[in-house]
């Protein structure tokens, strides 16, 4: 019983430390895909992919300063956020 | 005197206990653990800490592998490695429910210590392919890193499940001999 207990709690920590950042933004006020991806590239990344995430951010794979990066952004207005 | 007799022969004839685990084996066994426990658990993926957790219990398995062909009588695979006909007479013998005794690994688990360190590299070897340019970001690695790490979190806890059941069946004190390296029968 205990250990139930145990794996239960352990399993509700990892549902907190495995989560990815969430935007909560309506659809309807995210800015177009293309121009997203315009404004990332300007700030210096090269996309390699480019993803919504479970929490409905936009999420980008790519590289930035020669390194691979996965970054979250708010939807709406571009702007990086961490998890 | 005849009434005496009968214990005492039957504790000489039936040996207790035994050194079996050595210091390395317990080490890598609960270092693994703890890697296992961080990564799946509470470090963050994709992030430093949890891919050096990784490449760590990564080397480790393949330290114990080493230590398979020169370490201890029952840390080497010779020992316990399961062939066919090993896992059959096994398989028999827990049917006819007549458990053969084994010091060391039984032919059911060292299929399953091959199973979890395999799944360890794996983990690792996935886990450094999503760092370079080539699978960086691609779906289809990062969801088989997940299942495979699905695989050994269920693996170990089934694998803790037996050890549980199988030391009550054998009367033989398994959890407490991988912190001593001494199996108890009881």
């Amino acid at each position: 019983m205990k250990k139930i207990v145990v794996s239960a709690a352990l399993l509700a920590v990892a549902g907190l430390a495995m989560a990815e950042p969430s935007c909560s933004v309506p659809k309807e006020k995210w800015m177009p895909e293309a121009s997203f991806k315009k404004m990332v590239e300007e700030k210096g990344y090269a996309i390699k992919k480019f993803k919504v995430n479970k929490g409905q951010c936009y999420e980008v794979y790519g590289k930035k300063d020669g390194k691979n990066v996965e970054h979250w952004f708010n939807p709406e207005t571009g702007a990086q956020v961490t998890r | 005197m005849s009434r005496l007799a009968r214990p005492v022969a039957s504790a000489t004839l039936m040996e207790e206990r035994r050194p079996v685990w050595d210091r390395f084996v317990r080490l890598f066994h609960w270092t693994v653990v703890t890697c296992v426990v961080l990564n799946y658990f509470v470090l963050e993926e994709g992030e430093w800490p949890h891919e050096w957790t990784g490449y760590f219990a990564a080397a480790f398995v393949a330290a114990r592998i080493v230590w398979g062909f020169i370490g201890s009588k029952h840390a080497r695979f010779s020992d316990f490695f399961p062939t066919p006909s090993r896992v059959r007479q096994h398989m028999q013998a827990m049917r006819s429910r007549q458990a053969e005794h084994h010091w060391g690994h039984n032919p059911l688990g060292a299929l399953m210590m091959l199973l979890l360190m395999a799944l360890v590299l794996s983990l690792g070897l996935t886990g450094w392919m999503q760092g370079t340019d080539t699978f960086f970001g691609e779906d289809w690695l990062q969801n088989l890193h997940k299942y495979l790490a699905d695989a050994l979190v269920i693996s170990a806890g089934l694998h803790a499940a037996a050890a549980i059941v199988m030391g009550r069946l054998e009367r033989t004190r398994l959890i407490k001999a991988m912190i001593t390296g001494v199996k108890e029968r009881y």
